[in-house]
């Protein structure tokens, strides 16, 4: 082949041979293919540790600025009140940081006592970068005893539930994923719905005729049908309704009780009745 | 090679920043400038490498069907190298068009897939904002990314440079 054709050829050939690896891509994507799930789970595995070492990297710096070198630059004058006063910054900062862990645990196991299920903590050490899903992961694997459908908690509600599991890693749908769907009620009047995921850090109650009683700040439970979230767990609460919406039904948007957007600890419970495939 | 191998950790470590800094409060895509940016100027091998990098890695912690931001990363690619001119990387005004045209064709693209595969519901109204945002941010940062990356790029250079035995006289 002369190098005249074989440079006429190179562009057509790159995009075709781009173009066949994007759709088998998203057709073994589609099928759920255990290659793609072997290649994100190697993927996962390879750069979570690090972003997991970066995060406590992070925090520490991040207590040793504002803890010590900030208070260094403001007792430029006195070396030892300079010493002691940053000594004393560095234990009240490790003091504070105990005092919060110690609250955030304490609600954790307050929650797990409410709970008598079997659970298991574990950190969040990634978030999902796009825009287009809602899922964290979290630091415990099926080598932790964790597996697909188990559902998630927080301080606050329900978080979601696991989707995919790897050895040390697992990835959670949250109830604000367009793809999360479970059955709840309003606590004070036990109208039923679907809490369906809505983008972003919302929900809304599916399914709730226009002639039901129900207000904005109302409580909404898990109702525990479909097997998934533990019956009696805190979704959120109403935010807004719309009671003359188009159609029988009413427009329902729920607000989760946990903050999604600053998970660090969460509960995995390890019993479900009925494990989902994602 | 030891360009790509530079650009594939520059990818990881902004991806780390991304994760740990200014997600969710901050609306950047941090990495698009950087594939961008090696898409114009050096070899399409390497592009494309960084592309799949990229685009797998983000895949990985996303829920979104696997492969959606590896045709987001593609399609950037290919727009990039489609407006392959000298100008866009010295002239901070074009630059930032074409960035901003390549993002805007990115996200249609993505929509555009995302609807064949079903996922349509996704482009709820309350997030087209910050998407908005994000693209608009991105590409008036895109000649500060690109003077970084730049620096970088020297200062990788430099270093290779001086690890290098002399040769004898």
């Amino acid at each position: 082949m002369n190098v005249r054709l074989r440079t006429r050829l190179r562009t057509p050939v790159v995009i075709a041979a781009t173009l066949l690896v994007i759709l088998a891509v998203l057709s073994l994507s589609i099928k759920r293919a255990s290659i793609l799930k072997s290649l994100e789970g190697v993927l996962i595995s390879v750069t979570s540790p690090a972003l997991s070492g970066l995060n406590s990297l992070s925090g520490s710096l991040g207590r040793l600025w504002e803890g010590y070198v900030y208070l260094v630059g403001v007792q430029q004058e006195n070396a030892e009140l300079r010493r002691q006063l940053a000594e004393n910054a560095h234990k009240e900062v490790r003091y504070q940081e105990a005092l919060l862990l110690a609250r955030r645990l304490e609600a954790l196991l307050n929650l797990k006592k409410q709970l008598a299920l079997p659970v298991t903590g574990a950190r969040v050490v990634a978030y999902d970068p796009s825009q287009w899903s809602r899922c964290v992961i979290v630091d415990m694997g099926t080598k932790d005893g964790v597996a697909v459908g188990l559902p998630v908690l927080g301080d606050g509600g329900i978080v979601g539930r696991i989707v995919e599991t790897y050895a040390h890693y697992a990835k959670v749908m949250l109830v604000v994923d367009r793809n999360s769907g479970a059955d709840a009620l309003i606590q004070r009047t036990r109208v039923r719905g679907i809490l369906q995921g809505k983008g972003g850090n919302r929900c809304s109650l599916e399914y709730v005729p226009q002639n039901a009683d129900v207000e904005v700040g109302d409580l909404v439970l898990a109702s525990g049908l479909g097997g998934i979230f533990p019956a009696g767990q805190v979704f959120g609460r109403v935010t807004q309704m719309n009671k003359k919406a188009d159609g029988p039904f009413q427009e329902i948007i729920v607000t989760p009780g946990a903050n999604l957007s600053a998970l660090e600890e969460v509960l995995i419970v390890k019993t479900a009745k009925l494990a989902l495939t994602p | 090679m030891s360009s790509l191998f530079l650009y594939l950790m520059l990818g990881l470590g902004l991806f780390y920043l991304h994760e740990l800094v200014l997600f969710p409060q901050v609306y950047i895509r941090p990495l698009a400038p950087l594939l961008f940016y090696v898409s114009l100027k050096d070899s399409l091998a390497a592009a494309f490498a960084l592309a799949v990098f990229l685009g797998l890695l983000q895949d990985s912690y996303a829920l979104a069907p696997f492969g959606v931001h590896l045709v987001a990363s593609f399609i950037l690619l290919g727009v990039a190298r489609a407006a392959r001119q000298t100008f866009l990387v010295k002239n901070a005004a074009f630059l930032i068009l074409a960035m901003l045209a390549a993002l805007i064709l990115q996200d249609l693209g993505v929509r555009l897939i995302l609807t064949i595969l079903g996922s349509w519901e996704v482009f709820s109204l309350d997030l087209t904002w910050n998407r908005v945002l994000e693209i608009l941010v991105t590409s008036i940062l895109t000649p500060v990314f690109f003077s970084l990356i730049r620096t970088l790029e020297f200062q990788w250079r430099r270093l290779g440079r001086g690890s290098r035995p002399t040769p004898a006289l």
